[in-house]
């Protein structure tokens, strides 16, 4: 079966880049920087497919460039080279297209979840307002339907939709995920990106936060990239797993080999530093 | 359906200094369908990683493991992609576990019902059926509305049972299912298995106690250190 979404070679550099830059960073350098010119390598070759109705999770310790993949993704930022097919338009790199087109896609067909609330709200603005300004973009223009449509997706989300007046600057933690959640998924997409989207709650509110979006999941058939570097969170969600280390990724198979039988010394430094 | 041929798994340990553990060595069986395989075994002679490598959960370091699934053919499950493998073990392959991997906060009938509900079965049709295999298998009707993590280590492992069977998978592993139950949902249990049996699930299971063993298969294969 195809995939959703193709991601080939991608990679991604902070800094002026020189020719050594792939051979000097990586897991057997030890680093992600190169020593020839201080770039950073925060992704390189990363090839992945993203299949349909499937979680994919991706682990790894901090900086090993997990957010700057899914920032890549959604096109938020550029990548140094690498190539993403979609099935909708399967044989175009869509990283080829116009901004135009780009945006198309993002505002149609894909959703994320960030890491940091501020970068996908607008404090100051309306939850609700927030949730209907990702419907606008996907061509909604009725406003009473957009109103509505928003406050469905909030108490899917479990949002208490008393509150959707109210901007996310006042809202706890979860309930901006929770905002975050239903904006992503208004426009109906085929992808979702999902960036420690539980890191930092208490972990009842991440419990339940994980449940919802299990069922929402199911529901919508949208497929998802998570990015955790809490193994609960990846054995809870994701059936594949691919484990990222100073950018690359070092070891992908079934999540439960991943934990039960991992092969790469890291992938089982990591497992076994989680026992 | 299934043929094992000289698989190997040797585990290489890096965090420990370089070690290497073997799991077993050169085994090679097959499995009809319809028949169910028994496997016995001293401790430590690689039972349980041997059935974990047929679900993929373990990646073999040799050999290979034919299997011909309903609709593709004849694959390899030693090197099939791991997506192909995800979708086996939705459709066809069941592994039911000594200890449950429970999913959390979500109620009994709901976990044994989702495979179906992946499927494509209606939520109310699955969770009719759930109901009637948990009954099946004596899990209390008070507790179906309760999440699995608060109850004993039996029922939940009847509640994993259920799970495994209610897709009526074509080959279904069982790695001691039966490890902490009492004599009575012990033999609803093995009743339940006999059942799917007819219905030409194929099974390979290891069991420590050699009346179930015997019982239940046409077959043992013998495991040694
Ligand atoms: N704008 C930037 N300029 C320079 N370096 C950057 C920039 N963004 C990211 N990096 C670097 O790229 C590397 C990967 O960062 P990234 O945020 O993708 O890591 P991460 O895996 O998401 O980590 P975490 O788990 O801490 O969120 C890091 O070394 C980071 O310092
Ligand atoms: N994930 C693993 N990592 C390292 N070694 C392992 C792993 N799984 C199994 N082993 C080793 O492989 C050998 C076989 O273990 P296995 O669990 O397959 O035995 P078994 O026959 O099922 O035993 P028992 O009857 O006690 O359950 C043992 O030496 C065990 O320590
Ligand atoms: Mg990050
Ligand atoms: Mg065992
Ligand atoms: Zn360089």
């Amino acid at each position: 079966m195809a995939p959703v979404l193709k991601l080939k070679n991608i990679t991604r550099l902070f800094g002026k880049g020189c020719p050594s830059c792939l051979e000097s960073t990586g897991p057997d350098a030890d680093t992600n920087v190169c020593s020839h010119c201080g770039t950073v390598v925060a992704c390189a070759c990363v090839s992945l497919d993203l299949y349909h109705d499937e979680i994919l999770g991706i682990m790894g310790e901090s900086g090993s460039g997990k957010s700057t993949l899914l920032k890549t993704l959604h096109f938020d930022i550029a990548v140094s080279s690498g190539e993403i097919y979609f099935e909708n338009c399967a044989d175009i790199n869509l990283l080829t297209m116009s901004p135009f087109e780009k945006r198309r896609i993002r505002n149609f067909e894909m959703g994320i979840v960030y890491q940091n609330p501020h970068l996908g709200l607008k404090m100051e603005v309306s939850s609700g307002g927030n949730v209907a300004e990702k419907l606008l973009m996907a061509g909604w223009k009725n406003i009473d339907k957009t109103r509505k449509r928003s406050r469905s997706l909030l108490r899917e989300t479990e949002f208490p939709v008393g509150r959707m007046d109210e901007p996310p600057k006042n809202l706890s933690g979860g309930e901006q995920q929770r905002v975050q959640i239903a904006r992503a998924l208004s426009s109906n997409p085929k992808v979702l990106f999902l960036d420690e989207m539980t890191t930092g709650l208490d972990l009842s509110v991440q419990a339940r936060i994980l449940d919802m979006l299990r069922s929402l999941q199911k529901r919508f058939h949208v497929s998802m990239i998570v990015v955790s570097h809490d193994l609960g969170v990846i054995r809870l969600l994701a059936q594949r797993t691919a484990v990222m280390k100073y950018g690359r990724v070092v070891e992908l198979g079934l999540t439960d080999q991943i934990l039960e039988d991992p092969r790469h010394p890291y992938t089982q430094l990591l497992v076994n530093s989680e026992l | 359906m299934l043929e094992v041929k000289n698989l190997s798994k040797v585990f290489r340990l890096y965090t420990v200094g370089d070690k290497t553990i073997e799991g077993f060595r050169d085994v090679s069986l097959s499995v009809k369908t319809g028949e169910f395989l028994g496997i016995s075994g001293p401790s430590g002679a690689g039972k349980s990683s041997l059935l974990k490598c047929i679900y993929r959960t373990y990646i073999p370091t040799g050999g290979e493991i034919w299997y011909h699934s309903a609709k593709g053919g004849c694959v390899n499950l030693a090197t099939l992609p791991d997506y192909e493998v995800a979708i086996l073990r939705e459709r066809e392959i069941g592994y039911v576990s000594q200890f449950l991997n429970v999913i959390p906060r979500i109620p009994v009938v709901d976990v044994v019902a989702e495979p179906l509900i992946r499927m494509g079965i209606d939520t109310r049709e699955a969770r009719l059926e759930a109901v009637k295999v948990l009954e099946r298998l004596l899990v209390s009707s008070a507790l179906f509305d309760i999440y699995p993590a608060t109850m004993s280590g039996g029922e939940r492992q009847r509640v994993n049972i259920a799970r495994a069977v209610i897709g009526c998978p074509r080959l279904l592993l069982l790695d001691e299912p039966t490890a902490s139950l009492d004599k009575r949902s012990m033999a609803a249990v093995i009743d339940l298995l006999k059942n799917i049996k007819e219905k030409e699930t194929t099974m390979i299971g290891i069991f420590h106690d050699p009346l179930i063993i015997d019982g239940l298969s046409d077959r043992v294969f013998r495991m040694t250190d």
